[in-house]
């Protein structure tokens, strides 16, 4: 009878633990899924601003016949972000791709005729949303990618993680130190 | 161990959701039962062979499930009906994707949704007046509605847009803006109905059909569905604050709009105070919100602007002079702007075919109907030829206002001759007469117009502004009693119904004579008239500014514009 009741308590417990260790499992799956889909986001959105750029450097050629460095510069690196095959590769040429566009928009200052262009101002706004979009996609995927690794680095979790395969993320990092310096902009 | 992180806020909320259940049953219970005591009572006492006294237990059971039914209903209905009174009553509108602040305001809401990871669509309204500020509403359904005015789309920067916007996502995202809503269904259907039931309350139904703070004595519901609001979570709005600047991760822009509003005018006479906590900031005054009495701040929803503004700028590490001079400088760029335009001395010689034609000054070069922005032009004192486009002035005209090719309407109601041709002026469609530059404006753009800034005004119209204003009172102070001589002016004729156009002054405060056309709801302005209108409100808005900054006792200025 003893013995009944040791067995049945046992096998509660086990019962609990496993029931447990399934719930774990699940959060994980779910925060994996959540971090895959969010990296997904930024992916749509840098192709959108992929698919801008040549319109944008289209329109600006007209007024801007004496910076064609600048125009190849920027299309260079548009065209190297889409070959990125591997996600580090992508991280690099993305913000290659960034500095030169902020180089093309600091250019753009000189010509008030082109800043006064219609669609080079459509172009410029869904460009400019689009890189917002880009930011904040990147910082939801810092979020996820932040509360996947509590996940996969706290104790218990870790053991469910060890069992599942389930290794912390990297995150979205700016690569080259030196593109964190803000480029200092005078209006004088 | 379950991990709640800020994306799960809204799992978290659901218990917020099961209080405002159990509120709404509450009231359905109480109310159900006061009406059923009565009338049980109420029958015992007209017929003796009732028994009247308290009511049976059977009525009691029924009366039970007719209000959980109804709290049930209410919920999921009440919202729905509160939502389509409310964005009646704010005369909002869904947003123009071809209007350059409407499709700001679409891709900053886009932007925060990405920023929350959020999959449901939020839909974006336009509130078309002056004022500045914005509100946010929900169904059970989840579905959102984020609407901002025009005055603040026009006013604000991107960056300030943003953080308006996350502030509304974030009591979306953390279901306070669908207990605001619930909770107001709760009792604005209870208010106008009383409206409606006295004639005497008739007038204010038609001001404001939510009823002002003070003048309805049935406002008392309303107050009583704050009450609800506060109870749930006073400090909600400090913590959809606090969750703006998590997802914009930019205190210094929510600082930034809050000092902006706080400096504006946010609608006191549009918004009833009692509905605040739907909106983004209080829609009174600093004094209203400073001086508030025990009972003003037990029903308030909000709580100070001041209040959220420290909050603010200690999440920015910023000081309140520091945020003034961001505002400051972002003036003074724009006037900086302005002094680019044209001074009364330019001219311009423009070649049309072979012939070089002119001197023309910018208003003559306006009507020029073989200007483009490829015609060779020369600007006197200097030796370049350039095209038109390449001029900044020119280029500023030519931009700001841009035809559409081919598409030319009516006859001009003034001079009859020319036919009207449809232009684009401050982002908005309006039609204009090239040969007495006149401008048909639909009504519904008026409000657009005059609080947007595209268009730089040239100094002379700033000081054609002045003079008028000075004039305007000269005339008030002379002869009080208004003396519309315009009654004996020339009948216009609306040029897309033909029926007459109505003269009337423009408002109490801006008295330029207009002709309105009522059926197909147009403004006719004469030449310069809509400029002049700018210039009077642009230096009314930086006069609210500074007086709001010297913190003076007088009463905020009022533009006057009424949608």
């Amino acid at each position: 009878m003893v013995g009944l009741y040791v067995a049945a308590g046992l096998g509660i417990v086990a019962l609990g633990i496993s029931t447990y260790g399934i719930v774990l499992f699940n959060g994980f799956v779910k925060s994996k899924n959540q971090t895959e889909n969010a990296w997904s986001q930024i992916d749509v959105q840098l192709k959108r601003r992929h698919d801008l750029i040549p319109s944008l450097v289209e329109t600006a050629k007209g007024y801007m016949q004496h910076e064609k460095e600048t125009l190849t510069q920027v299309t260079e690196a548009r065209n190297l972000a889409r070959q990125a095959s591997s996600v580090k590769d992508a991280k690099q040429a993305e913000t290659r791709l960034s500095s030169a566009l902020g180089q093309f928009f600091m250019t753009v200052e000189n010509y008030p005729d082109l800043k006064a262009d219609q669609h080079f101002l459509n172009l410029h706004e869904e460009l400019t949303s689009t890189e917002n979009k880009i930011t904040f996609a990147r910082q939801f995927y810092n979020d996820c990618v932040m509360n996947y690794n509590n996940l996969c680095q706290s104790i218990p979790n870790n053991i469910i993680a060890a069992i599942g395969h389930f290794t912390p993320q990297d995150f979205f990092e700016i690569e080259d130190v030196t593109e964190r310096k803000a480029p200092e902009v005078s209006f004088s | 161990m379950s991990i709640v992180s800020f994306y799960d806020l809204k799992a978290r909320n659901h218990r917020a959701v099961v209080l405002l259940l159990a509120c709404l049953l509450f009231y359905w219970t109480a109310a159900l039962f006061l009406a059923g005591q009565g009338i049980y009572m109420l029958l015992g006492w007209l017929s003796p062979n009732f028994q009247g006294g308290w009511m049976p237990p059977g009525w009691v059971i029924y009366l039970a499930v007719m209000a959980l039914a109804l709290a049930l209903g209410h919920y999921y209905l009440g919202s729905q009906l509160f939502i389509k009174r409310v964005l009646n009553m704010f005369h909002a509108q869904p947003i123009k994707p071809e209007d350059p602040y409407h499709k700001l305001f679409r891709d900053t809401v886009d932007e925060i949704a990405i920023a929350t990871g959020t999959t449901s669509t939020i839909q974006c309204m336009v509130i078309p007046c002056t004022s500045a500020n914005g509100f946010a509403l929900q169904e059970p359904s989840g579905k959102a509605i984020v609407g901002l005015t025009e005055g603040l789309l026009a006013q604000a920067r991107r960056h300030e847009i943003q953080a308006a916007v996350a502030q509304l996502t974030a009591r979306v995202l953390t279901r306070d803006a669908l207990i605001s809503t619930v909770s107001f269904s709760l009792f604005a259907g209870l208010d106008q109905f009383f409206i409606n039931l006295f004639d005497d309350l008739a007038e204010h139904a038609e001001a404001c059909p939510v009823s002002s703070a003070d003048s309805n004595p049935f406002s008392f519901f309303l107050r009583a569905g704050n009450v609800i609001n506060v109870l749930m979570a006073q400090k909600q709005v400090f913590r959809n604050d606090a969750l703006a600047v998590k997802l914009t991760r930019d205190p210094a822009g929510l600082a930034q709009v809050l000092r902006r509003l706080q400096r504006s005018w946010r609608g006191s006479d549009n918004f009833s105070p009692l509905i605040e906590s739907i909106l983004f900031v209080p829609p009174g005054n600093e004094e209203s919100d400073q001086g508030r009495t025990f009972m003003q701040k037990l029903t308030r929803a909000q709580p100070p602007l001041s209040s959220r503004l420290d909050n603010a700028l200690a999440m920015a590490g910023k000081s309140l002079t520091e945020i003034d001079a961001s505002l400051l400088k972002e003036v003074a760029h724009h006037a900086t702007a302005t002094d680019r335009s044209a001074k009364a001395t330019d001219l311009w010689k423009a070649c049309n075919g072979d012939t070089w034609e002119g001197p023309f000054d910018l208003a003559v070069l306006g009507t020029l109907t073989w200007l483009t922005p490829k015609t060779q032009i020369l600007r006197i004192g200097t030796d370049r030829i350039l095209p038109a486009r390449e001029d900044m002035i020119l280029a500023s005209m030519l931009f700001g206002m841009q035809p559409s090719a081919g598409q030319e309407g009516a006859l001009c109601p003034q001079c009859s001759v020319m036919p009207l041709k449809l232009m684009r002026y401050e982002g908005v469609k309006i039609h204009v007469c090239d040969q007495c530059q006149g401008k048909m404006v639909p009504d519904d753009d008026i409000q657009k117009i005059l609080i947007r800034e595209i268009v730089s005004l040239s100094p002379e119209m700033h000081l054609k502004a002045g003079q008028w204003m000075a004039a305007q009172k000269n005339q008030l102070a002379r002869n009080p009693s208004e003396n519309d001589s315009s009654r004996q002016a020339a009948i216009r004729k609306c040029p897309e119904c033909s029926h007459p156009m109505r003269r009337r002054n423009f408002s109490v405060q801006y008295r330029i004579p207009i002709r309105k056309c009522y059926n197909c709801h147009v403004t006719w302005f004469e030449a310069e008239q809509l400029e002049l209108l700018q210039a009077l409100i642009e230096g009314s808005s930086i006069k609210l500014g500074a007086d709001r900054d010297s913190q003076s006792d007088a009463v905020p200025e009022d533009t006057g514009i009424r949608a």
